[in-house]
């Protein structure tokens, strides 16, 4: 089935140069520091902590509602550093997720309700299921499914899945419409 | 309520997502995961993703030995530093500490499982070595000779029986008896390495003294029914299933586990042997040096909105076809032939357009360009709705003969795809001859 159209208020929104659009209702900390690729929708209630460190989405990434993108920190016996973020092209990221990640590829699909624990590295075309918990310092290889408490691999991803997403992000991107 | 599904008709008569299948440039079909032949390119390390070769990977049990997991939820566990006195001894007794040293151990950052807590002793160098060389069980090591002496056995036996059956062997093979060894145990010395059989010891299958059953099992002991239950004591099923070499029955004797190795596979179609999908080898990478997916190929059948379905009355369904080619191309909706196997399946009445839809070029550039291009086709308004880019919106009508149950559609598509025949030198280059594809399409609209 396609993407139906998902109507928002144009005036809860503000769309940028780049045709990004981000919620009024989003909390962008740092905004200095947190560099969005261009037609990314950061939608209502999200938290994006810039100001702990550098964030930086790719093109066409999709931060659902109620999401907190958080830069990871390492514990050193100094005290904590915390390391710049980084999204790649094509990504999605479900309701309520918290991203502790230290990078996260393209065409990545992750679900709704997902916790990914701190310094994860999430490798291209791979997806976490909705409401599971992906343990600190993770490596999620290309092409595989992960789910559960703590996730796992479940599953190993089609050949297609960069199709799928980029026709997913642009799909959505297409039917976010303002009225 | 069922899901609404679209399936695509594979050459040996499966139905799947289209995004799971491949196309034969070749064969011009459809092929699916389960009529390709996979093929092992690779084996990598799904933590350090590293690659092994295969040899190393088949002499390591398919582990990778640099990464190990927690027993308990199997998570990659983490070097971890401590600093710890150093212990002053005289005549081995403890005297004091002295300065502190730093130690290393492994913990799980999500169950908090350390090497400390199965008294593992603490390493002095990060990188370990965590796991000790594991010593093989005696009884093991005599299962695996008896069974390697037993194959032997079967081989020599089968191969006495072939040539009882065939005369002299040695007579098929063009060897006389003039040029064999003279006595009679190195004749059948040589005639065994001709066949490419071993020897095997008859007293090693004699002594063989397979494990008896009991009859009865011995009495639990008298705490399990007194004292109250300690399940934390004892490892879990799925711990003990993941070491059986160890045969673990207390947490504490649980040990790190090293990590599965996963592989990159290729695939290629059984029919013509030609490769359908080949990754690269860089297991990060995601990038591929053949790469025929049917969505790069076959339009893309896919339904838009949905109307209320009511028995036995006409409405108007809206689906969608994407051109992933980058020419014009032309599709034809036909009714599924009887001979498909979801003809027996198919619970409705459909309309499909009586003229040719075509469909416009896929144009990577046509998203970057604001202004929306106005594409030119003569399209009868009746059936097409809407157009973009490379994709067709058109209505089929549907009536649904059933009153409740599955709303199921199937038809044929018909389309010309362009193939193109290689050739090493540009001027014998051929144009690209027109072929027809008719892929079946099965479509489940939910139910009523």
């Amino acid at each position: 089935m396609e993407q139906q159209d998902i109507f928002y208020r144009k005036s809860d929104y503000i769309e940028t140069a780049n045709n990004n659009k981000v919620s009024r209702q989003s909390v962008l900390c740092g905004s200095q520091n947190i560099v969005l690729g261009g037609k990314t929708i950061i939608q209502n209630e999200c938290i994006i902590r810039g100001d702990l460190a550098n964030v930086r989405f790719g093109r066409q990434c999709v931060i659902g509602s109620k999401s907190v993108i958080r830069p990871p920190f390492k514990k050193f016996t100094k005290g904590v550093a915390f390391f710049p973020f980084q999204m790649g092209d094509h990504v999605m990221v479900g309701e309520g997720s918290i991203v502790n990640a230290a990078s996260i590829g393209s065409y990545v699909n992750i679900g709704k309700n997902v916790v990914i624990g701190r310094r994860s590295f999430i490798k291209d075309c791979s997806a976490i299921a909705d409401n599971s918990v992906l343990p600190p310092e993770t490596v999620v290889p290309p092409f595989t499914l992960w789910a559960g408490n703590p996730a796992k691999i479940v599953a190993e991803l089609p050949e297609s899945t960069q199709d799928i997403m980029v026709d997913l992000t642009r799909g959505y991107f297409h039917h976010f419409v303002g009225r | 309520m069922t899901e609404c599904e679209v399936n695509y008709t594979c050459a040996c008569g499966k139905c799947m997502p289209l995004i799971h299948l491949f196309f034969c440039k070749y064969c011009v079909t459809l092929r699916c995961p389960k009529c390709v032949s996979h093929e092992v390119d690779s084996y990598y390390c799904p933590h350090c993703l590293e690659n092994i070769p295969s040899a190393e990977a088949k002499s390591m049990k398919n582990k990778c030995q640099s990464c190990l997991e927690c027993p308990n939820c199997t998570n990659i566990l983490q070097v971890r530093s401590a600093q710890v006195p150093m212990v002053r001894r005289e005549a081995g007794k403890v005297k004091g500490f002295g300065q502190f040293k730093k130690v290393y151990y492994l913990q799980c950052s999500f169950c908090f499982w350390t090497t400390r807590d199965v008294n593992q002793p603490d390493k002095a160098a990060s990188n370990g070595p965590w796991i000790e060389p594991q010593v093989e069980d005696t009884w093991m090591i005599g299962i695996i000779n008896y069974y390697r002496h037993l194959i032997q056995k079967e081989k020599v036996e089968m191969e006495k029986r072939k040539r009882q059956r065939r005369g002299s062997f040695l007579g098929s093979l063009g060897i006389s008896d003039k040029l064999l060894p003279f006595s009679k145990l190195a004749r059948s010395s040589f005639s065994m390495n001709l066949t490419g059989s071993g020897q095997f010891d008859e007293n090693v299958l004699n002594n063989f003294t397979p494990v008896e059953p009991k009859e009865e099992t011995e009495p639990a002991d008298e705490k399990y029914y007194t004292n109250p239950g300690e399940p934390y004591h004892y490892a879990s099923i799925a711990s003990r299933i993941n070491q059986p070499s160890n045969e673990v029955y207390y947490a504490c004797d649980l040990k790190p586990n090293c990590t599965h190795l996963m592989v990159k596979r290729s695939q290629r179609c059984r029919e013509c042997e030609h490769n359908l999908s080949k990754p690269e080898f860089n297991p990060s990478s995601i990038k591929f040096k053949i790469h025929q997916i049917a969505l790069r190929f076959v339009p893309r059948f896919r339904i838009v909105k949905m109307a209320s379905l009511t028995s036995g009355e006409f409405s108007k369904v809206q689906f969608s076809l994407t051109n992933p080619t980058e020419y014009n191309l032309p599709v034809e909706l036909l009714p599924l032939p009887d001979s498909h196997f979801f003809y027996s399946k198919l619970t409705t009445e459909i309309q499909l357009p009586s003229k040719e839809l075509v469909l416009a070029a896929r144009d990577d550039t046509a998203q970057y360009d604001t202004e929306s291009a106005i594409q030119d086709f003569d399209d009868d308004p009746e059936i097409v709705v809407a157009r973009r880019m490379n994709k067709l919106t058109f209505v089929i009508n549907v009536k649904p003969l059933v009153s409740s149950g599955d709303v199921t559609m199937g038809f044929q598509l018909k389309y010309k795809y362009k193939a193109m025949t290689p050739s090493i030198r540009p001027e014998e280059q051929k144009d690209p001859e027109d072929v027809n594809v008719m892929p079946c399409v099965t479509v489940v609209l939910g139910s009523i």
